[in-house]
């Protein structure tokens, strides 16, 4: 890892670290009410919001939803993707050309206009975004999955695996599988960031789970609430700063792998 | 000895687009338990085709006409499950390009004790011995270390040898070496034909070895066969087709060697999409005479040997 993907490293730590444990930084709980709309001091470095929540703890206690959300629908994105590339990859023929005709249509979907429609549907709930996310997010990953196993099916190795005897689903799974770690691995940073990115987008517009702590939800509170035309900055741009810090350490840690992904299996 | 594998009129062909690649045609022999096969040909002439055809590893695309029965079973037919069941446990198979016949993320032992433990019952800790004890017995006196190397941290002629271990680690009764020497620099080449001689000498194993290194042919062989343009223009036994060549193409081979003075063959060998009429060869041929033009020969007995040429029949 360079450095830039070092300093990625260390600033998406202390994001998990929050998310993980936020009363270790938070100085109260985000649930208490104090004085609604008080300016920054030295009780409240950040103000308290409408309700009176401190909006540092606040901002603290959002990092686990909007990791949550990111991490998990990045998750479902890349196993659906690479198991679709795998498939299409290592079977060829008829098979492949379905699913990548489905991949085709799915690549044609506009996400967030489509997870707006299905919250609208559902309900807004963060599993509704997980799930929309990515059963819609799949394609790039399948897409790239797909054209590496092409190269990597004809490879000694997997060759040497069916001269040994290995069934397809062995092939697939071990032999293969591991082999695209490095291609899917910055593609799987990106989407965690651009589901973040997502959630926040949901959230502002107010889709998102309004109970639920999430920066999304702050900067929507702080739009709907007042707390833009009063001015009141430290309502608004700290959770906007933390979803692009966040996501820039994670696209960073993306971006310094991506660089290493020429090198691995070649032929 | 009894027969162990048995290949009557084999084709293969490859349609693509309007054109028809014949690969292999007709190519029948068979072969005996503890017998060494050598088939012998340029690049393209259908000899990996056959090492193919007989493992089952073709492309689902090639078109596969004949019998190959392996113990008395017909390959061609039995189910796809216990084909692949075949490979690896009764047929080892050893393909060319050692360095990519590992996969890269995983040890040598790792690879080699996958193949016991796909095809045995054996815990972890016995298949792990039996691998040290392949190795030790390679040569490697230090197994341990060995099983714990990477593939890109052997030589291409250790990671041949690893190769080797692993498809003959079960003792299948058939080994496919397909070009087993390809790639190589001499002295690993040397590694591995005492690979082989070690294997011939101390198991029971019939082996159909595929190369274009008349070196090794005329080290490991038994039996050889001359390919040529996907047909077997020669087949007999090894000692007595090295020290008396009859057809055209294997007397051309043979005088193409470096000790027998570097004679080239003129010409190139045909495309498999346009197949020559009369003889294969003729083109090529300085003996060529009208029949051979006009009419295809057939493989015929003469001597202790079976040959594809009017000239060799007509004498």
């Amino acid at each position: 890892m360079n450095r830039a993907g070092l300093i990625g490293f260390a600033i998406l730590s202390i994001f998990f670290l929050m998310a993980v444990a936020p009363w270790i930084f938070a100085p109260y709980d985000p649930y208490i009410r104090f004085t609604p709309y008080a300016e920054p001091g030295t009780d409240h470095i950040l103000g308290t919001n409408d309700m009176g929540h401190d909006i540092l703890s606040e901002l603290i206690y959002s990092a686990r939803a909007s990791l949550f959300v990111g991490f998990v629908a990045a998750i479902l994105a890349t196993l659906l993707g690479v198991i679709i590339g795998i498939i299409a990859g290592y079977y060829r023929g008829w098979i492949e050309d379905l699913l990548m005709g489905v991949t085709d249509i799915f690549l044609m979907i506009p996400k967030i206009p489509m997870i707006i429609i299905i919250a609208a549907f559902l309900g807004s709930g963060i599993w509704v975004l997980i799930l929309v996310f990515g059963a819609f997010s799949w394609t790039a990953i399948a897409r790239i999955a797909r054209s590496k196993v092409l190269q990597i099916r004809e490879s000694g190795f997997v060759l040497s695996a069916r001269c040994l005897g290995f069934s397809n689903r062995f092939i697939m799974a071990r032999e293969i599988a591991p082999n695209l770690t490095h291609i899917v691995f910055p593609k799987f940073m990106l989407l965690a960031a651009s589901a973040m990115i997502t959630e926040a987008s949901i959230s502002f517009i107010g889709l998102g789970d309004p109970s639920m702590k999430s920066w999304g939800v702050m900067l929507s509170f702080a739009f709907t609430k007042g707390g833009l035309l009063n001015g009141m900055w430290w309502w608004y741009i700290p959770p906007g700063i933390a979803i692009s810090v966040c996501v820039m350490a994670i696209a960073l840690i993306g971006y310094s792998r991506e660089k290493g992904a020429d090198i691995g299996v070649r032929g | 000895m009894s027969r162990l594998l048995d290949i009557k009129n084999l084709s293969v062909s490859f349609v693509s687009g309007e054109e028809t690649v014949r690969a292999v045609t007709d190519v029948s022999f068979d072969l005996c338990e503890d017998e060494v096969l050598t088939l012998v040909g340029e690049t393209g002439c259908g000899k990996s085709i056959i090492a193919h055809a007989i493992s089952g590893l073709l492309p689902p695309e090639a078109l596969v006409s004949g019998e190959i029965r392996y113990k008395e079973k017909d390959l061609q037919s039995i189910p796809e499950e216990e084909r692949v069941l075949l490979r690896g446990c009764e047929i080892g198979i050893v393909l060319q390009n050692p360095s990519r016949a590992l996969n890269p993320l995983y040890t040598i032992g790792h690879q080699i004790r996958e193949t016991i433990l796909r095809h045995t019952e054996k815990s972890k800790e016995e298949s792990h011995g039996m691998v040290a004890g392949a190795l030790r017995r390679m040569g490697f006196s230090d197994p341990g270390i060995e099983m714990k190397r990477y593939p890109f941290e052997s030589s291409g002629g250790m990671n041949q040898r690893f190769v080797i271990a692993s498809s003959t680690i079960l003792s299948p009764d058939l080994l496919i070496a397909d070009e087993p020497t390809t790639g190589l620099d001499r002295s690993r080449i040397q590694d591995v034909i005492t690979e082989f001689e070690r294997i011939m000498e101390e198991e029971e194993m019939a082996i159909i070895l595929i190369t274009h290194d008349l070196a090794v042919a005329r080290r490991l062989a038994d039996r050889i066969g001359i390919m040529y343009a996907g047909e077997v223009v020669e087949m007999g036994d090894a000692n007595r087709i090295f020290e008396e060549p009859y057809h055209p193409y294997t007397k051309g081979l043979f005088g193409s060697l470096p000790e027998n003075g570097c004679v080239p063959i003129p010409g190139v060998s045909p495309p498999m999409s346009r197949i020559v009429s009369g003889c294969r060869f003729h083109p090529r041929c300085g003996k060529r005479t009208a029949v051979c033009e006009r009419d295809h020969p057939q493989l015929g007995m003469i001597d202790d040997r079976y040959v594809r040429c009017h000239l060799c029949h007509s004498q």
